[in-house]
């Protein structure tokens, strides 16, 4: 028992399964924590909780929420008739941060990939087809990463919609090859909305 | 390009040195597992980011040390002068930079130095399967056709991908993108390589006659299931192909046309030389090969290559050895390998360094 605790122990070793943090980094956290006031650990273990039973996701677009629809959805100053299809929510939060998009959005769920077992009928396209119809949806614009199966998903999904009366546009290729949206800056998001091209 | 120097700790069993090199010929000898081809490798590794005998980076690191470092200044055809650094730790830390600056992507480093390895397993080429040849010929275009590299990674990818596919399911209802992809990134694949096949001709012709001194006409052309005049051509057939096959790939659950199964024919006097050439034909024939890759990289590039020859004596006659020392000697910067001294005449060369390779020690012979 190198912390002499085997609690303390346990709680580091559960931090450093999260994303970014390192042996060291959840050290710090769970020793800055022990010397906390209790009730800001409280707080804390209360705010992970919940956030696990209230937020999910919105039943039309897929990006988080507490209650039924998003706030993006059932915002009515929204473009109407525009939507942007994305990978994960993720994206939709660095959309949003850049501004340069005022419509709604259709979060996929990933991109369609065989050697990971991703088909078309994983991802959410059906439903994307059913709100093309019932939103009266002009204008699409796919912001999938640049990769082999970003660009795969883009060409089977503008496939699908010649049957659709809607223009399919995606974002430029100013976005490098093998970058994902949420890790784009907001200059370089509003560029490529800007000269996004037709499929 | 050229190599000025080279500083080395911790690399594979070498003792750390620190040496300056001749701008055109460098022989290496000493006994077969003294160190030479570990030399050769840490000069082609500072420059390509990576083992070209596809270690792994952390075998390259000595027992007796817990990292390498490897840094050595060059010269390019245009005289500027750029430093290359290589490390990397037992613990996976690697780090490559040139003139200071570490680099983000591998490509940035392998596209500034084109280099030509001979080895001695390199009658494989003529010998070997059809994978032999489509190597050389995708080492030599990623080296000067720009865009041909991210081409084919992609085209590796799809096919990788629909060959899953194919493996999971007939269909699924999307073999059909994959399909478009895979003939969009084939059809320039097989056009590229077909037109850059012309010059790598005429070049391995010139050098085969060189080589075997005979009036022996040496032949390259790609052989591909896809015909075709133009891209749109090739996209039409490579498509057409694929259709025709398609109850056969649905069987074998697999990808059965394309570039990744097309091959480069050599023909010698008019015979498949892969089938019908001398041992000393077929040997000849590779290294006019790698020649024509020297040069067609010093031509298409404006800077020449580097030229490795890791002990490809054993196979050769005194003849043939002297002429191949010769036609790249005197054309390119090049380190030579080899056990004995025996192996070359010592006047064979204007001007050259020598160095004596012994348990990992490598020294400059007055
Ligand atoms: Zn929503």
């Amino acid at each position: 028992m190198e912390y002499g605790s085997q609690l303390l122990e346990n709680l580091i070793k559960r931090l450093t399964r999260l994303p970014g943090i390192g042996e060291r980094g959840a050290q710090r956290i769970a020793l800055h924590l022990l010397h906390s006031p209790e009730e800001n650990c409280r707080e804390l273990a209360n705010a992970l909780l919940s956030v696990r039973e209230k937020v999910g996701f919105c039943p039309r677009c897929g990006f988080y929420t507490e209650g039924r629809l998003c706030f993006i959805c059932s915002d009515m100053r929204r473009r109407e008739g525009l939507l942007c299809v994305v990978e994960q929510p993720v994206e939709v939060l660095s959309l949003e941060r850049s501004g340069a998009y005022r419509g709604r959005y259709h979060v996929l769920g990933g991109v369609i990939s065989p050697l990971d077992g991703i088909h078309p009928e994983d991802l959410t396209i059906s439903p994307l087809l059913e709100r093309i119809v019932a939103e009266e949806i002009s204008e699409l614009v796919l912001a999938l990463s640049a990769g082999v199966e970003g660009e795969t998903t883009a060409l089977y999904l503008s496939e699908k919609l010649t049957e659709y009366d809607v223009r399919v546009t995606r974002l430029a290729r100013g976005l490098p090859a093998g970058s994902t949206l949420e890790y784009m800056d907001e200059a370089t998001l509003q560029r490529a909305f800007e000269g996004r091209v037709e499929l | 390009m050229r190599y000025l120097d080279l500083r080395s700790e911790g690399f594979r069993n070498l003792a750390p040195f620190s040496l300056e090199f001749h701008p055109e010929v460098n022989w290496l000898y000493g006994a077969n597992g003294q160190g030479k081809t570990n030399f050769l490798e840490s000069l082609l590794y500072l420059v390509s980011g990576r083992s070209f005998r596809l270690s792994r980076d952390e075998d390259l690191i000595n027992f007796d040390s817990d990292h390498f470092f490897i840094k050595g200044h060059l010269k390019d055809d245009g005289d500027e002068l750029l430093s290359f650094t290589a490390s990397c730790a037992r613990n996976g830390g690697k780090r490559l930079k040139i003139n200071e600056d570490e680099i983000g992507r591998l490509a940035e480093l392998v596209s500034l130095t084109g280099t030509v390895v001979f080895g001695p397993t390199d009658v494989a080429l003529v010998t070997g399967e059809p994978e032999n040849r489509r190597r050389f010929l995708d080492y030599t275009l990623s080296k000067t056709d720009p865009g041909y590299l991210s081409n084919l990674m992609t085209y590796k990818r799809v096919l990788k991908q629909r060959n899953a596919l194919l493996r999971d399911r007939v269909d699924g209802g999307h073999l059909a993108v994959w399909t478009e992809k895979l003939v969009d990134c084939g059809a320039e694949i097989i056009l590229r390589r077909r037109e850059n096949l012309l010059p790598i001709n005429d070049h391995a012709a010139n050098f085969y006659q060189d080589m075997s001194g005979a009036e022996e006409l040496l032949k390259l052309s790609y052989t591909t299931k896809i015909p075709g005049r133009d891209k749109v051509e090739i996209k039409a057939e490579f498509a057409e192909k694929l259709k025709e096959l398609a109850i056969s790939e649905s069987l074998k659950k697999r990808t059965l046309a394309g570039p990744h199964r097309d091959d480069m024919l050599i023909d010698i006097k008019g015979r498949n030389a892969r089938k019908f050439a001398s041992q000393g034909q077929k040997r000849s024939a590779a290294i006019a090969l790698k020649l024509a890759q020297a040069e067609y990289l010093a031509q298409t590039r404006r800077d020449r290559p580097i030229v490795f020859l890791d002990d490809v004596f054993s196979e050769l006659d005194q003849s043939r050895r002297e002429k191949l020392c010769l036609l790249v000697g005197r054309k390119y910067q090049t380190f030579l390998a080899s056990p004995q001294l025996e192996d070359l005449r010592n006047d064979l060369f204007g001007d050259f360094r020598r160095f004596r390779v012994d348990c990992g020690c490598v020294t400059l012979e007055s």
